[in-house]
């Protein structure tokens, strides 16, 4: 008599089940799609047969190999690896699986399969972590979206590898239970882990580049304080050697530290890139400076299976772009859409990804393709040629360009001259700044996130500014976007010099920092 | 709300502009809100903006860019607070934030007519004045208006109609300026239309054609003496910005270390002048000079 293997879905995990010549088992794991993990169940059949191990579910290689890994493990650890017909089956089937984090819900499921360990809390507990061939586990990607996932689908708790465990407690809601070791799963099962205690983050403002050693700069410095105060994106024209990237490094280190919620986002997205934050460090904001020659899939994200790229590596940082006009037409064009949707949506066969990408673009570029710049002698471009390489600027990023500021070398004299301010006193600027945004948003956006149209009731104009607003519109011929963000900076210039109302003086420094329209 | 003042004839403070009125002379002036404007008042520093109450949008719209570019010239603009022509005019000067006069026929305790409220409150609101030569509390009957014309004529060096119809009361204002010796100027409006026939018909006995604020300062003052005006009240650091871009230093950080100007004040002053088309951006991104015309 045959009795019938109950069949396992979804979530539902129960323990072991005999018949003649078939066990089936189950254990809970993930698998990361996008910055998002997605719940596989991991189940096991152990028959009666010749020695095999066949794993199905659209693994992938990293999957596929965990056999080897597996079978080294459980040997290690003093268990034996069972020498019948095994089946792994990875539900549900047509979600892709990748990365070596399923090894543990592997091993534990065919263990349970095969009668060396007991089921216990394994029941409703998901469990992720690589293993090593000496048993021992090893971190894992994405930790703290996995604690995620399993506290929204109501687990009581994770055991996730002990390395990732400080990640994975970041979540709130649920217990994560380090697992150092293959044996540990029997202390998982019989309920004595021990649960590890809540991560918390601290945060702090990024140290790097002196500002203060930007010197005979002012005007730069001034802009650079306005982008970090209301996280506006600039656009930095010079030639070489004027001290670009230096601004941008030192840009990094006056904007204000991140909120809690952004530090958790910057913690997902660090773990789901496989480097993830050390919690005992305080987390800085992101600073991502790809080279111009950068492939669109590896500035944007995707690959198969999707990855994140350097957009969303920038994620609530910085990205700096050196050399803008040198990128390539796709890796421009195919920033046009994440940047306005603070999104990359990565299609697949299997359904799409998405990752965020909310970063504060900063820009470098020099005045035309030699380098030199009209006004030097040496700039041997014609007109038209400067005219090309400028109109390379793709559209979408000039509308995330809030301010623009040409820069010349430096003189020698005022390179000699006393060193500026330094960072703590504009940073006290630029974070007082902000909390009068703070207090202003009650979603707490950032100046320049503020949707067209919104910005002027936001802004408060006083009617001498409205005023100079008219005409300036007039005689300089502002385009609609332009007129936003001219609201928008002259907001963020006002919040730094903490008035209720946007000035006329506010309102005229923000029009010097308009882009101007590609000759 | 204002407290009321006067100034009779003879007295310290009455303006001399209005003894050419001769035996018309009013016997004193009643009025609110800023009196020091108003003892003040000058000719060469005033002009009376008038036109038709029933107005088309193009003569509106001129009214208030004339009035708006003499009040930034430094000019005080007088009208009669109607409706039409005269409250565009005083609008000008009220987008400025700055001073205009207001002349009635009634007292010059409330605004007449009262569907002008607002701007009689604005001008008050904006350290301007409202003026009569009727004292508190005079209704203003329509028999009051020719000669409260009058006295606009006399204060202003010169009057402007905007848009008139032929038998327009703002046709007095110019008659009686014409007959003090002041200057009239005229804007032309479209021919064959009824409500411009009176405008057009002073540009055709020899009134100024006034096209804009440079028309009328030039008439006023005699042509140049303007522009040198506006040079005399330029912004501090004015001068050294232009010495900084003439001798070729297109950048702020350059500008600004040559100029002294910190860089929000710089650039404020580098935005002003690029509305007032001073100064301009090259292809390449320098802030240039530029050449006037």
């Amino acid at each position: 008599m045959l009795a019938h293997p109950r069949h396992v879905s979804g979530l539902i995990c129960e323990a072991r089940l005999h018949s003649f010549d078939c066990v089936l088992a189950a254990a809970m794991t993930f698998t990361l799609h996008g910055i998002e993990a997605r719940p596989v169940s991991v189940e096991v059949d152990v028959a009666q047969g010749l020695p095999s191990f066949q794993l199905v579910g659209l693994a992938d290689t990293a999957v596929r190999e965990s056999r080897e890994r597996v079978r080294a493990a459980l040997s290690n650890s003093g268990y034996d690896f069972p020498q019948k017909r095994i089946t792994v089956s990875l539900a549900p089937a047509n979600l892709r699986k990748s990365g070596p984090a399923l090894d543990l819900a592997i091993a534990a499921a065919l263990l349970i399969a095969s009668d060396q360990l007991a089921a216990g809390a394994l029941d409703r507990v998901p469990i992720a972590g690589e293993l090593g061939l000496d048993g021992c586990l090893r971190p894992v990607a994405g930790a703290l979206a996995m604690a995620e996932a399993a506290a929204r689908a109501g687990h009581p708790a994770i055991g996730v590898a002990s390395a990732s465990s400080d990640e994975a407690a970041l979540a709130e809601g649920i217990e994560v239970l380090p697992v150092a070791r293959l044996r540990d799963l029997e202390a998982l099962s019989a309920g004595t882990l021990r649960p590890a205690g809540r991560t918390v983050l601290c945060t702090e403002a990024r140290n790097g580049a002196d500002i203060a050693k930007l010197r005979g700069q002012p005007g730069l410095r001034r802009a650079i304080e306005i982008a970090a105060a209301g996280r506006h994106g600039l656009l930095i024209t010079g030639p070489a050697g004027s001290g670009k990237s230096m601004a941008a490094r030192a840009l990094a280190t006056i904007i204000p530290a991140l909120e809690p919620g952004e530090a958790l986002e910057v913690a997902r997205v660090a773990g789901v890139t496989g480097h993830p934050i050390d919690p005992a460090l305080p987390v800085l904001r992101p600073y991502r400076a790809p080279h111009h020659s950068i492939s669109a899939p590896a500035l944007i994200g995707g690959g198969s299976p999707p990855r994140a790229g350097e957009l969303t590596k920038a994620h609530r940082g910085l990205l700096f772009l050196d050399e803008l006009a040198e990128f390539t037409r796709p890796a421009l064009e195919g920033m046009r859409e994440p940047i306005e949707e603070g999104r990359v949506r990565v299609a697949r066969v299997g359904g799409s990804v998405e990752f965020p990408c909310s970063f504060q673009l900063v820009a470098a570029t020099n005045p035309c393709p030699c380098g030199y710049g009209e006004s030097s002698p040496r700039c041997s471009c014609s007109p038209a040629r400067v005219a090309g390489y400028r109109s390379r600027l793709s559209g979408a990023l000039a509308d995330r360009i809030d301010l623009a500021v040409l820069v010349a070398q430096p003189e020698a004299r005022a390179l000699a001259g006393p060193d500026g301010e330094g960072a703590a006193e504009i940073l006290a600027r630029t974070a007082a700044a902000r909390d009068r945004q703070l207090e202003r948003d009650p979603e707490g956006r950032w100046n320049a996130d503020l949707a067209p149209g919104e910005a002027r009731g936001v802004a408060k104009l006083s009617d001498r500014a409205e005023a100079e607003l008219k005409a300036a519109h007039t005689s300089l011929g502002l385009s609609g976007r332009a007129h936003e963000r001219v609201i928008r900076v002259a907001r963020t210039i006002a919040d730094l010099a903490g008035t209720e109302r946007v000035g006329v003086d506010h309102l005229t420094e923000a029009l010097s920092f308009r882009a101007r329209p590609r000759q | 709300m204002s407290a009321a003042w006067s100034l009779p004839r003879g007295g310290s403070g009455f303006p001399a502009s209005l003894e050419d009125l001769g035996a018309e002379c009013p016997a004193a002036i009643y009025g609110r809100g800023s009196q020091a404007l108003v003892e003040g008042l000058a000719p060469d520093g005033c002009v009376a903006i008038v036109g038709g109450r029933r107005a088309t949008p193009y003569a509106l719209d001129v009214a208030r860019t004339i009035a708006a570019e003499l009040t930034d010239a430094g000019m005080t603009v007088i009208s009669g607070m109607a409706f039409g022509v005269d409250g565009s005019a005083h609008r000008g000067a009220i987008d400025l934030r700055a001073p205009t006069v207001a002349v009635l026929a009634g007292g010059p305790e409330r605004p007449s007519p009262l569907g002008q409220r607002q701007i009689y409150r604005a001008i008050l609101a904006n350290e301007g004045a409202v003026i009569s030569e009727n004292a508190e509390g005079t209704e203003p009957f329509a028999h009051l208006f020719p000669a409260r014309n009058r006295i606009m004529a006399a204060l202003a060096g010169m009057t402007v109609v905007v848009e008139a119809a032929s038998r327009s009361g703002s046709l007095i204002t110019a008659r009686q300026a014409a007959a003090l010796g002041r200057e009239v100027g005229a804007v032309p409006g479209q021919v064959g239309v009824a409500r411009s026939a009176g405008s057009n018909a002073l540009l055709a006995d020899g009134a100024c054609v006034v096209r804009d604020a440079t028309d009328v300062l030039d008439a006023m003052l005699g042509p140049g003496v303007a522009v040198r005006r506006q040079a005399e009240t330029l912004e501090p650091g004015t001068e050294s910005l232009i010495e900084a871009l003439e001798d070729g230093i297109g950048d702020l950080d350059g500008l600004a270390i040559a100029t002294g100007l910190e860089p929000p004040a710089l650039a404020s002053l580098l935005t002003r002048m690029e509305v007032t088309g001073r100064v301009a951006l090259t292809p390449g991104g320098c802030y240039a000079l530029c050449r006037r015309g």
